[in-house]
């Protein structure tokens, strides 16, 4: 039978507390989940302790859900590694916000941490405030960030967003930090708001669509004239699904610059706005 | 032997519908969706890849314009075509596609090729022609299918990695007994557009329709199929066995093949539908099928059973 | 004063000459002991069904010093996975084949080894070296120091000083890096290549300073001899994981004239050049060397198939893998210009030609040595695998109808080409022993480690007898470290400091002049700051305590 479980914070914790291993699950027990363990530095805590706990049968082939309320800033590890299923912060985040996701989706109403949707692999995942640095980058020391699944930034995010980001969809409603999309693999990134300093260093594929004011051109990126209809046709179509800003982008043929040169020049940057 | 003559006649509109059913075969098909900066050159891909493909027999395949395709039904808002391909194998059928979408898709300016099925087993579409990149080829994924862009000389060529293959059925055909030339190739035409009409069907040979229907074997051992001697008009008088009565000097086949049971038997009433609604006085006597006892071919698609109900009309 | 009796276990004390027999140990104050029957004791632990050893003692993994830093800085992905923290005894460590150092020592403990030496610390670095072993909990500890590519000695060498300012260099070395061995790395390669050599063979010149691997190995195993240094010289030889390097180690076993010398890895120094891939097994030829050879000691370096990481001194033949490394990283290094280091993440695929012959090849040598006392059973942590592979390992020596398990997985060539599917043999638990303590202690000098004598250090192992060898090596029963119980079913129990082992050979102090003028010349670090004295290395090593190594013959005369 499926579940709709609900987690409420009594209040912030005094310490930052990993909610790693708790995600949305068929048939999860409230009185189970309040006793398992957590840790608060380095004591050991029941779950119970911190959140009050409750459950709702939902039909029996309904998504199993999890519902986080209150002020998580301090909860990171929400939604890490989840492989289904919904999750719903209403509220605010912490770091690692659906790190190493495989399925499902996540809906968080405010602002999430730094790390949110690293090396992300499949779902969606949707922020209606703004992220933290390192957004849909990698785990240090892994060599590909976000590789796969979509993730949806109602807001800002900060520096290093998409850093060797290989597969997936990116879409920025805000502006970005510096660094956005560095060192991509692969993979597209589509930004409503202004992008920061350095953006698409060392980027080798992948695509970058700037929906709102272009950023200044770096040295070493060059401008191509062919014809892509095609292409652009495809994307738009999968961009405008989305809405905001990315619902009404002009069906002639962008600009289209590719770089960067000093990493083989297979990425490119789409200015749908420019003549 | 006519069946005609051993049970009840069904006569439509004066046009005799013979009591017998056209047998056909599985086959593996696949569609694909090939769209282009207009019509025009949308059709000239269409054409080629489609081209010498009447039957499996030589061709590798069997295939053919389904239909062409307004912006708003294609997958970049182009116009396009959708062409469909049959084969014996699914291998055979992924090396026809390569071959076709390789030389005359990627080869025809402003094309782009996309699989027109979801569903099935996976063959390569775009997915080696990249190579043709020369290590420049991009890929991009988006919404969960991966497409290549091979830069060309006209801007970038772009195709979906692979298409589905499909379950499908090849085979369905009419025969059309008339009082002469005129007739038959006006009965044809009328048949082959009506049957255009239904989706996920196509009629390979040329126009639609074939005039050298076959039977099996031959008296050359090394033919495995000659001239379908009891439907010819010039051996009415010779041959061993005849299916002609007299007043029938020519006979026009279509063959089709589709990507279910259904859309065959579909196509076949829509083509007999419309050469009945002709009527006798256009010089159609009977209507037949071509069949091999029924012993060769898993669907059986019977005249009358497909025009609905027995007995004269 | 606390005494233990473990009664009634299965004793295999290849030192002593018992093989399984059933017998009384007595333990007192941390040493073993003869118990009258009917003493009183603290413990008494009934042994029956169960295997009695020595502690195990791996004399050649890679727990300390720079590159194992390297090694764990670029892969911090290897300490990601998790460990349910339900023992307060353990404080949070992880890593696989990257441990940290506490990790180190609980799982080396938990399988029942009591010391483990760093192969390959450099001079300039052994506080370092000293410093992380020290914080690796329960094991003993040492670490040969690199010689022979450094500028000082190559000079020496080239300009023709006399053997003995060499030797006394060497003795220097091993006092002032608190050193229980001398290891060579490459001898003189890892300096060649900082001259744009890419390749050095054994009779082949250093570009610069016109000296030959051969004389470099030949010179060194020669001032240990002297200098009384009972491990003999640690050599990785040339041509590391080349095909057709078989020729190199043998002409690098002629090297040594019939002094002591120790091939350490030796499964990445046994390749042919024959058949289609132009990559074959020569253990045969290798065999047949080292039975005519008896100065001779190897250990193996198995392969064990999955991740892990190549961490290698041999900067040389480590460039050249880079590309071979997954995830596709690499850290190069140099300190003082007095070595090399290169790290390379890689992972052995069952389906790759090489790596299942080079399984194969190790499993080979193990199997075809006559003599256990010359083998020692190594993965050469990290580079073959990690080693709490080991209890597989033991498994796959043990157990003919598992390795042929196995081999039929590998590579279609290697499983239906391989000589291992003629071997047979099946090691006893007599012979693992040896292999992983009598032998060990006795290359190391270590006369009262890896044995169950009276008057030995109590570090035992008891592991419940079961058919199958990994799951009985994996968790021994009961593991004692200096007569204190540290492990129970593969739960720590006690986290005592491990002590230092190390040699102090006597040289001349004339020597010192010279090196003096060379560090003040050449050197960042500081002359005085260049010998680790005792006191310093007590506080480095976590006030372990300091187990000098007796030398033989009582050193140089």
């Amino acid at each position: 039978m499926s579940t709709r479980l609900h987690l409420r914070l009594r209040q912030p914790p005094a310490l930052r507390v990993s909610l790693d291993d708790i995600v949305p699950e068929t048939g999860a027990d409230a009185t189970e989940v309040a006793r398992r363990p957590l840790w608060l530095g380095r004591e050991a805590v029941e779950l119970g302790e911190l959140f009050d706990v409750s459950a709702q049968a939902l039909a029996g082939d309904a998504t199993p859900e999890l519902v986080i309320e209150g002020d998580c800033r301090r909860i990171d590890d929400i939604g890490r590694g989840m492989n289904g299923g919904t999750l719903r912060v209403e509220g605010n985040a912490g770091d690692y916000l659906g790190a190493e996701m495989l399925a499902g989706e996540i809906i968080v109403g405010g602002n999430a941490g730094d790390l949110a949707a690293c090396e992300l692999r499949g779902g969606r995942i949707e922020i209606g405030g703004g992220l933290g640095d390192f957004a849909a980058g990698a785990l240090p020391g892994g060599m590909d960030g976000m590789r796969g699944g979509t993730l949806v930034v109602r807001g800002n995010v900060g520096a290093r967003c998409a850093d060797r980001m290989r597969r997936g969809m990116l879409l920025i409603h805000g502006d970005a930090g510096d660094f956005l999309a560095a060192r991509m693999v692969a993979g597209t990134v589509a930004l409503a708001g202004r992008a920061g300093a350095h953006c698409g260093y060392g980027m080798r594929r992948g695509t970058l669509v700037f929906a709102g004011p272009a950023p200044e051109t770096p040295p070493t990126f060059v401008e191509t004239r062919h014809d892509i209809t095609v292409f652009w046709a495809l994307l738009r179509r999968s961009l405008a699904y989305h809405g905001g800003p990315f619902a009404a982008l002009p069906a002639r043929t962008p600009r289209r610059l590719v770089g960067d040169l000093a990493a083989g020049g297979k990425g490119e940057w789409l200015l749908p706005q420019m003549d | 032997m006519s069946a005609t003559e051993t049970t009840t006649r069904m006569q439509r509109n004066g046009i005799d519908i013979d009591d017998t059913f056209a047998e056909a075969f599985p086959m593996k098909a696949t569609r694909l969706i090939i769209t282009a900066h207009n019509d025009t050159w949308a059709q000239h891909a269409a054409i080629a890849a489609t081209g010498f493909a009447t039957s499996v027999i030589a061709c590798g395949c069997e295939a053919a314009i389904e239909r062409p395709l307004s912006p708003d039904e294609t997958p970049d808002g182009r116009p396009g075509v959708a062409v469909l391909l049959f084969s014996m194998s699914g291998k055979e059928l992924a090396k026809q596609v390569e071959r076709r979408v390789g030389q005359c898709v990627l080869t025809c300016p402003t094309t782009a090729v996309y699989a027109g099925l979801k569903d099935g087993e996976p063959i390569a579409l775009a997915k080696n022609l990249r190579f043709f990149g020369d290590g420049w080829q991009i890929s991009k994924m988006i919404d969960g299918t991966r497409y290549w862009r091979v830069p060309t000389m006209d801007g970038e060529f772009v195709g979906e990695e692979t298409t589905f293959v499909v379950k499908a059925v090849g085979g369905g055909n009419l025969l059309i007994l008339a009082r002469d030339t005129e007739a038959a190739l006006a009965a044809a035409e009328a048949g082959v557009a009506a049957m255009r009409a239904v989706p996920g069907v196509i009629m390979p040979f040329p126009g639609g329709v074939v005039r050298s229907g076959s039977k099996v074997g031959s008296k050359y051992a090394s033919l495995s199929a000659s001239t379908n001697d009891a439907f010819c008009p010039a051996l009415t008088p010779l041959a061993r066995k005849t299916e002609l009565d007299p007043g029938v000097n020519c006979v026009m086949e279509i063959v089709i093949d589709g990507l279910t049971e259904a859309d065959v038997s579909a196509a076949m009433r829509a083509g007999m539908d419309a050469i009945v609604a002709r009527g006798a006085e256009a010089g159609v006597s009977r209507l037949s099928a071509g069949n091999y006892g029924g012993k060769l071919g898993p669907f059986h698609f019977h005249l009358r059973r497909i025009l609905g109900g027995e007995g004269a009309a | 004063m606390s005494t233990i009796r473990l009664r009634g276990g299965q004793v295999y004390d290849p030192t002593n000459g018992i093989d399984g027999e059933l017998r009384d140990i007595g333990i007192r104050d941390g040493r073993i002991v003869e118990l009258h029957p009917q003493e009183k004791v603290d413990h008494d632990y009934d042994l029956a069904g169960c295997v009695v050893m020595a502690g195990g003692i791996d004399l050649h993994t890679h727990i300390g010093g720079g590159k194992v830093n390297l090694a764990r800085m670029l892969l911090p992905e290897d300490h990601r996975a998790r460990r349910e923290r339900d023992n307060l005894l353990e404080l949070a460590s992880g890593g696989c084949c990257t441990p940290g150092t506490l990790q180190t020592g609980y799982r080396y403990a938990e399988m029942g080894y009591t010391a483990a030496f760093e192969p390959a610390m450099l001079a300039a670095n052994a506080r370092q070296a000293h410093m992380e072993m020290g914080d690796t909990p329960i094991l003993d500890h040492g670490a040969y120091v690199m010689l022979g590519n450094e500028e000082v000695f190559l000079e020496m060498l080239a300009r023709g000083e006399d053997f003995e300012r060499i030797r006394d260099y060497v003795g220097w070395s091993i006092n002032a890096s608190k050193a229980m061995g001398v290891k060579v790395v490459n001898p003189g390669g890892i300096s060649a290549f900082k001259f744009n050599q890419r390749k050095l063979d054994v009779d082949e010149n250093h570009v610069h300073w016109q000296v030959t691997p051969r004389r470099v190995v030949h010179t060194l195993a020669r001032a240990l001899r002297e200098l009384g240094v009972p491990h003999p010289l640690h050599i990785h030889a040339s041509n590391l994981g080349v095909a057709g390097n078989i020729e190199s180690t043998l002409a690098t076993i002629d090297a040594l004239e019939g002094l002591p010398g120790h091939l350490t890895h030796i499964q990445f120094h046994a390749y042919g050049t024959e058949g289609p891939k132009k990559f074959s097994s020569a253990t045969r030829q290798l065999i047949e060397k080292l039975k005519a050879a008896p100065n001779v000691s190897i250990d193996v370096g198995q392969i064990i198939f999955g991740q892990t990481v190549t961490a290698s001194g041999d900067t040389m033949r480590q460039l050249a893998n880079a590309d071979l490394g997954s995830p596709r990283k690499y850290v190069g290094g140099d300190i003082e210009c007095d070595a090399g280091c290169g790290v390379v993440p890689f992972r052995y695929r069952e389906q790759s030609y090489v790596n299942a012959l080079q399984w194969a090849i190790g499993l080979e040598i193990f199997l075809r040595m006559d003599d256990p006392w010359r083998v020692v059973l190594t993965t050469d942590h990290p580079n073959g695998g990690p080693f709490t592979s080991y209890p597989h390992l033991i498994k796959l020596l043990m157990d003919k109808s598992f390795r042929d398990e196995q081999l039929a997985r590998l590579h279609p060539d290697v499983a239906a080409m391989a000589d291992l599917r003629e071997i047979g043999r099946e090691l006893s638990l007599y012979d693992i022993a040896i292999m992983t303590r009598a032998g060990p202690a006795k290359l190391l000098g270590l006369t009262d480690r890896g044995q169950l004598g009276v008057g030995a250090a109590a570090d035992i192992a008891v592991y419940r007898e079961q058919a199958d060898r990994e799951a009985m090596f994996a968790t021994p029963e009961y593991v004692f470290k200096d007569g204190t119980l540290v492990a129970r079913r593969g739960r720590l129990e006690a986290v005592p400091t491990g002590g230092t082992h190390f040699v102090e050979p006597d040289y001349d102090p004339a020597i010192e002049k010279t090196l003096e003028r060379h560090y003040r010349e050449h050197m960042s670090i500081d002359w005085r700051h260049a010998r680790i004295s005792k006191d310093e290395l007590c506080s480095c090593s976590n006030h372990g305590s300091l187990l000098p190594c007796k030398l033989h013959g009582g050193g140089r005369t």
